[in-house]
C-alpha cells in the first residue's frame, strides 16, 4: 500500500520523522458537505440517493439515477471565529470561496427492463476548508510558551553543539532557541539545568503578555469515481474510489512580553513565527447498500475505509528574542540549521473509519414532478477518530522513527475517541419549486476537553427544477465549539483558548440534465 | 476558480442541447424514467462491410496486403516496436525499461528532514512536578493533568513549585553515547557547526 502511495505522489522519499496528535481531528472532524440540495436538509442523503452528494456519503444512492446529470456547486464561507484567553475576548472574520459537490452522472438503463439500471459518476467535493483566523492574547503567570523549548532540549540529551548544526535535530525549536539565548543552561547548586529567559518574569511572580495568531489556508478535497447498481425491485448497492487531495498551510505567530518596568530582569520579548506546509494525496474506498423494503421508505448503510494518504510537511521558522542584563537582541531562522531550505518530511497518514446507517420516508415515487411532494431522511453516522494512525514512508524505519510513531499511536488512541454524527432534514415540493430545512449535529472526538466540543448545522434552503435545469440555494449557518491549545508542557497544567465559530456558507448548485 | 469556470462553460454548453428543454426537469430522488433510446444496428454493420470490401480491393492491387491479417493475429514483423531478437533491444523501450545511459549515479540532494515532532509526554494524563521541600530537598508529586485558562494569585508559585531552579526537571545532562530512555537517542552530527553569537557585548 505504501509503494502505490508513494507512486500516487510521485515523489521521491528520503527519510522522515514528523506529525503530532493534533493532526489527526483536521482531516477527520468536520461537517459534511454537498450539494446546494443536500445542505439544505442537512446533509442527510445517505438513504435518499438521487443526488451526487451520495458518492461521497453512501454511494449505491447514485443507483438511482435513470438520467445523466451534470452540476456545479460554488459556495461562499463567512468565518467569524470568537476565543477567550485568560478571560480576554477577541473576535475574527475570515471570508473564503468554496465548492460543493460538482461532477457528472450517467445513467446506463437496462435494455431488457425499465426499472433496472447501472450508473456512473465522477464527481469532486471539499471535505474541509482550513482557511481561518485565530486571534487571542492574555496575561500568563503560569507558564511561557518557551519552556516548550527547554523541556525539548533537555529531553534530547545532548550537547549545544549538536543542536546547533547545519543539519540539526531540532532545527525549528530548539535550535533557533538556544541561537537567541531564548533558552540556555545554568548551573545551581551544582546542577546543570535548562532555563528559558522569560522563567525568570514567572519565578518573580510577574505575569508575561502572550499573543497569538493563527492563520491557516487550504482545504481537504476528494475526486470520487462511482459506479452503482439498481436491481429495479428492492436493491440498490454502489461502490466508490476516493482520491482524497490535502493542501494545508498553518503559519502562527506566538509573542510573549514582559510587562514588568524592571530593565534588569533579563528578558523582554521573543517572537516565534512558525510556517509549515502540508500537501499530498491518498485513495480510500467507500461501500454502500440501499434497501427498499416498501414504497417510500428506503433504508441505508455505508461503509467508508480508512484514507491512506502520503503527506509532505515542509517548514521554516524564526525566532526574535530581546534580552536585559545585559541587553541584547537576537534573530535566527531554522533555514540557518536546514542546509540553508525549508525542511521537507514525508510520511503516511491514514484518517478514520466511518459507518453511516440511514433512513428516509419518500411522499410520492413518481415520475411525474408535478405530483412529487417531499420526503424526510435522517442519517447516523459513526466516526472512529481514534483509529487514525501515523507511520514512517521509509523501507526501512531508524528505531528511533519506530518509538516515536508507536509512542504517537498510542497517543492518538488515548486522547481521541468515536464520536456519532447526526444529520436531519426534509423537503417539501411544488411541481418546480421546493423549500428544504435541515440539521446536523457532530459529536466531540475528544476524550478529556477543557470546553464541550461539537459543530451544529442548521440549513435551509430553495430549489427550482423545470426545462432540464436545476438551481438550488442554500444557507448553513455552523456553530462550532472547540479550543487551542498553543503549547503543552511536561509537567504542567495545559494552557488553552476556548474557540467559537460562527459560519454563514452561501451554497447554489446549478445543473442540467442530459 | 479556473475549474469553476470551467464546469459553468460546460454546464452551460449542455444546457443547449437539453432534452428535456420543453418539459421537466426529471428528479432522480424521488424517481426518473430512463429515455427510450432507438438503437440503429445496420450502421455498425455497414462499417464493417465497408472495411472488409476495401481489405480485399488493397490485396488485388498488391500481393503484400494478402499477408495481413488483423482479425486473429498480432503480426509482429508490422510492429513498429519489434528491434528483432539479436541487436537493438536496449533501444527498444518495452524490453529495456532502464535508462541506456546508467552509470549508477548517486544524486544528492541534502535536505533536513526533522520536523514537527512533539514532546509526546505533555499528552499523558498524569503530570509529576517537585516541590522544595523546607529541609532543602524535593517532593515528588504526581496528580491528574488539567486545563488552565485563568490566572490566580501565584500560581507559579504555590503548592506545586516545579520550576524551582533547584530541581531536576530539566536538567542538562548530555549523553556520551547513542542512549535511548524515553526520548530520542543522542545525535550524532551530519553537518557542519554553527557559530553562537556572543552573549553581553
Amino acid at each position: 500500500m505504501q509503494k502505490i502511495l508513494m507512486l500516487i505522489m510521485l515523489t521521491v522519499s528520503t527519510k522522515m520523522y514528523a506529525q503530532v496528535p493534533e493532526d489527526v481531528v483536521r482531516y477527520s472532524w468536520f461537517p459534511q458537505n454537498g450539494t446546494a440540495r443536500s445542505l439544505a436538509f442537512g446533509g442527510a442523503v445517505g438513504s435518499l440517493g438521487g443526488d451526487i452528494t451520495a458518492a461521497f456519503v453512501n454511494p449505491a444512492g447514485i443507483g438511482f439515477y435513470k438520467t445523466n446529470e451534470a452540476s456545479i456547486s460554488p459556495a461562499f464561507l463567512l468565518n467569524s471565529i470568537k476565543t477567550n484567553y485568560r478571560g480576554n475576548d477577541y473576535s475574527n472574520k475570515k471570508n473564503i470561496f468554496s465548492i460543493g459537490t460538482s461532477g457528472v452522472v450517467i445513467a446506463v438503463p437496462s435494455q431488457f427492463n425499465e426499472n433496472k439500471s447501472n450508473a456512473f459518476s465522477i464527481a469532486f467535493t471539499q471535505n474541509a476548508s482550513f482557511n481561518n483566523l485565530t486571534y487571542y492574547k492574555g496575561l500568563n503567570n503560569f507558564s511561557s510558551y518557551s519552556e516548550k523549548f527547554a523541556e525539548e532540549f533537555s529531553g534530547l540529551n545532548t550537547t549545544i553543539g549538536n543542536v546547533l548544526n547545519s543539519n540539526s535535530i531540532a532545527p525549528y525549536t530548539s535550535a533557533v532557541a538556544l541561537q537567541t539565548f531564548l533558552i540556555d543552561t545554568l548551573t545551581v547548586n551544582g546542577v546543570t539545568i535548562v532555563k528559558a529567559a522569560p522563567e525568570y518574569i514567572l519565578d518573580a511572580k510577574q505575569a508575561l503578555m502572550q499573543e497569538m495568531t493563527k492563520t491557516t489556508k487550504g482545504g481537504m478535497y476528494e475526486l470520487g469515481f462511482t459506479f452503482a447498481g439498481n436491481d429495479g425491485k428492492k436493491i440498490l448497492w454502489g461502490a466508490t474510489l476516493g482520491i482524497p487531495i490535502v493542501n494545508f498551510e498553518s503559519n502562527t505567530l506566538f509573542t510573549e512580553n514582559d510587562t514588568s518596568s524592571n530593565t534588569t530582569n533579563n528578558f523582554k520579548s521573543f517572537s516565534f513565527n512558525d510556517n509549515f506546509k502540508t500537501t499530498g494525496a491518498g485513495i480510500n474506498a467507500k461501500i454502500g447498500v440501499i434497501f427498499r423494503p416498501k414504497e417510500y421508505i428506503r433504508l441505508g448503510l455505508a461503509l467508508h475505509t480508512p484514507t491512506y494518504m502520503a503527506l509532505s510537511d515542509s517548514r521554516q521558522t524564526n525566532l526574535k528574542t530581546s534580552l536585559e542584563n545585559p541587553v541584547d537582541n537576537f534573530e535566527a531562522s531554522s533555514d540557518l540549521f536546514t542546509e540553508g531550505k525549508r525542511g521537507v518530511a514525508r510520511y503516511i497518514q491514514s484518517t478514520p473509519l466511518r459507518i453511516i446507517a440511514s433512513g428516509s420516508y419518500v411522499f410520492r415515487e413518481i415520475e411525474d414532478v408535478a405530483k412529487q411532494r417531499g420526503f424526510i431522511s435522517a442519517d447516523v453516522e459513526y466516526v472512529s477518530h481514534k483509529g487514525s494512525r501515523f507511520s514512517s514512508d521509509a523501507e526501512q524505519p531508524t528505531v528511533d522513527q519506530q518509538t516515536y510513531y508507536k509512542q504517537l499511536n498510542a497517543v492518538v488512541k488515548d486522547i481521541y475517541k468515536g464520536n456519532i454524527n447526526l444529520r436531519l432534514g426534509g423537503e417539501i415540493k411544488f411541481n418546480t419549486i421546493m423549500g428544504r430545512l435541515g440539521v446536523g449535529y457532530y459529536g466531540s472526538p475528544y476524550k478529556d476537553a477543557p470546553t464541550k466540543a461539537s459543530k451544529v448545522t442548521l440549513s435551509g434552503g430553495l430549489g427550482y427544477r423545470n426545462k432540464g435545469f436545476f438551481v438550488d440555494l442554500t444557507y448553513i449557518h455552523l456553530i462550532s465549539k472547540d479550543f487551542d491549545v498553543p503549547y503543552r508542557l511536561e509537567n504542567a497544567q495545559t494552557v488553552y483558548a476556548s474557540v467559537n465559530q460562527q459560519r454563514g456558507n452561501i451554497a447554489a448548485t446549478f445543473g442540467v440534465k442530459f | 476558480m479556473k475549474t469553476i469556470t470551467i464546469l459553468l462553460g460546460i454546464i452551460t454548453l449542455a444546457s443547449c442541447s437539453t432534452v428535456y428543454k420543453s418539459g421537466q426537469t426529471p428528479d432522480d430522488l424521488y424517481y426518473a424514467k430512463a429515455r427510450t433510446v432507438v438503437r440503429n444496428n445496420d450502421r455498425n454493420d455497414r462499417v464493417d462491410r465497408v472495411y472488409e470490401d476495401r481489405q480485399i480491393r488493397m490485396a488485388a492491387y498488391d500481393y503484400r496486403w494478402r499477408t495481413l491479417d488483423d482479425r486473429y493475429d498480432y503480426n509482429y514483423r508490422y510492429s513498429p516496436y519489434s528491434y528483432g531478437y539479436n541487436y537493438g533491444y536496449y533501444y527498444n523501450p518495452f524490453y529495456c525499461t532502464y535508462p541506456v545511459f546508467n552509470n549508477n549515479q548517486v544524486f544528492i540532494n541534502p535536505k533536513n528532514t526533522a520536523i514537527r515532532t512533539t514532546n509526546l509526554r505533555s499528552y499523558n494524563n498524569n503530570i509529576t512536578t517537585y516541590a522544595p521541600t523546607k529541609s532543602g530537598g524535593y517532593t515528588r508529586t504526581t496528580s491528574v493533568r488539567g486545563y488552565n485558562n485563568r490566572n490566580t494569585q501565584n500560581s507559579r508559585g504555590s503548592d506545586i513549585d516545579y520550576r524551582n531552579d533547584n530541581n531536576n526537571n530539566r536538567v542538562y545532562a548530555p549523553s556520551s553515547n547513542s542512549s535511548n530512555n524515553g526520548s530520542r537517542s543522542s545525535p550524532t552530527s551530519s553537518g557542519t557547526p554553527i557559530q553562537r553569537p556572543g552573549r553581553g557585548q
